[in-house]
């Protein structure tokens, strides 16, 4: 085929009476169609394109309001971390499949507690709660534990996804710290030298800490103070309401089993919150 | 046998070639426009502002000018049995370039001034504008054999005298 212009057709003397073309012929029909179907596709994602970003500038603008967190003890020696934002999705599409991963590691870096809320579908201009619930283990076997005594850096990772539009997926990470108060900071539990008044024999037991976290120690402070062998020798009771901020430091005497020497065992402890959760506290080695 | 007689003594009239390269640069400008400046315009206000790109601003200006290229050239031969050919490879282009912004996607970039990372996916997005070029490359598809099979047998319908 040439590139000049098809200036020249076979047509005939009849062509001329009876066009041969009252209708365009199929081929030209079909390429005709095609081309008109493509502008008319390209038509329609254009406007819903259109739409879709009118919707994001709208969703944009209604960015979401938080609550203040609080962290309080939960059940079987976790920390509960909660909270909540509240969404009004003030575009033309949904914000579907929303999920939030929380990763936090402690200042050395390891990896203390995963947490993953949602999914959830934000309807259009629905407002809409979404509750965020995130659980540390602390547990003395685990790494977290060292979040009731020691003031640390945590590392915060945070993941979202979800779908906008039904079109575009969305991701967004964030990388942060957050400054951790211990509620048992700097905690220590001494035993003293054992005493006798009246036959009995009485052993002091000193209980230190502060209070750095946000929320109030509330509740009661139980030790045992262990021998070596395993025996139990003494058993107490501190009453704890010690607000954010504050010190503590108590001194309590406890009758000692008799024949039971406390020296080379330990003192366990655990504080029991003002709702009856158990939670252990470190251990300490008596000298 | 009748001796081949001129299109246009048939009811229509094509432009000169002066008259379809004035045409087809005139097109041109808006073509560039909308296919080069406004993409790489957008591309370097973001780059401006430290934010990386999905694709490079010179990626964007070639495949936008090379279409805006070949649609002006598709205006100008179009009496010609090189429109078919040249519908082809403006659809083939358009192909080619969505199906590199295909695999640009997602598309992470880090929010200047925080420590947060966006991705946008728009793999939907892509899939749903390649069914443009593709309809496209078929209508050049059928023009060529049109014009092989029946040279000039469309010349009445696209200019109409």
């Amino acid at each position: 085929m040439g590139c000049g212009p098809l200036l020249v057709a076979r047509w005939t003397v009849a062509d001329q009476v009876l066009p041969r073309y009252r209708t365009p012929p199929p081929l030209y029909r079909l390429a005709r169609a095609l081309r008109r179907i493509s502008v008319l596709v390209l038509v329609i994602i254009l406007v819903v394109m259109a739409t879709e970003v009118y919707s994001a500038y709208s969703t944009a603008k209604s960015a979401p309001t938080g609550s203040n967190f609080t962290t309080a003890f939960a059940a079987n020696d976790t920390l509960q971390v909660s909270g909540q934002f509240t969404f009004t999705d003030g575009g033309l599409y949904p914000v579907s499949g929303f999920t939030l991963h929380v990763v936090v590691r402690n200042g050395s870096g390891v990896l203390i507690g995963t947490s993953t809320a949602g999914p959830v579908t934000f309807q259009p201009t629905v407002t809409q709660v979404f509750p965020i619930d995130f659980y540390l283990p602390i547990h003395s076997a685990g790494p977290a534990t060292s979040l009731l005594t020691e003031d640390q850096t945590l590392g915060v990772g945070i993941w979202a996804n979800a779908t906008f539009g039904y079109l575009f997926p969305l991701s967004v990470a964030l990388n942060d710290t957050r400054q951790w108060g211990a509620p048992f900071a700097e905690f220590s539990v001494g035993v003293g030298a054992p005493t006798t008044t009246g036959g009995v024999v009485d052993v002091p037991v000193t209980v230190q800490f502060q209070n750095h976290a946000s929320f109030a120690d509330d509740g009661t402070l139980d030790f045992a103070v262990v021998s070596s062998g395993g025996a139990t020798c003494a058993t107490g009771s501190f009453v704890l309401n010690v607000a954010p901020g504050q010190p503590y430091s108590q001194t309590d005497s406890v009758p000692l089993a008799s024949g039971c020497s406390p020296a080379g065992g330990t003192v366990t402890s655990t504080y029991v919150t003002s709702d009856g959760i158990p939670i252990s506290l470190p251990s300490e080695s008596i000298p | 046998m009748s001796a081949p007689v001129t299109a246009a003594r048939y009811g229509y009239r094509i432009p000169s070639l002066g008259y379809r390269i004035l045409g087809g640069a005139l097109r041109l400008v808006p073509a560039v426009i909308l296919l080069v400046g406004i993409p790489a315009g957008i591309l370097a206000f973001a780059s401006s502002r430290g934010i990386s790109l999905p694709v490079s601003i010179a990626t964007v200006s070639v495949f936008g000018f090379l279409l805006a290229v070949l649609g002006a050239a598709r205006y100008i031969v179009k009496p010609t049995s090189l429109y078919g050919p040249i519908s082809i490879a403006a659809s083939s282009v358009a192909i080619a370039y969505l199906v590199l912004l295909y695999f640009a996607s997602p598309y992470r970039f880090a929010i200047p001034g925080t420590q947060a990372t966006l991705g946008i996916g728009f793999t939907s997005l892509v899939l749903l504008l390649l069914v443009v070029p593709a309809i496209g490359l078929s209508a050049g598809l059928v023009t060529t054999i049109e014009d092989w099979k029946h040279p000039g047998e469309r010349l009445p319908f696209d200019y109409p005298a």
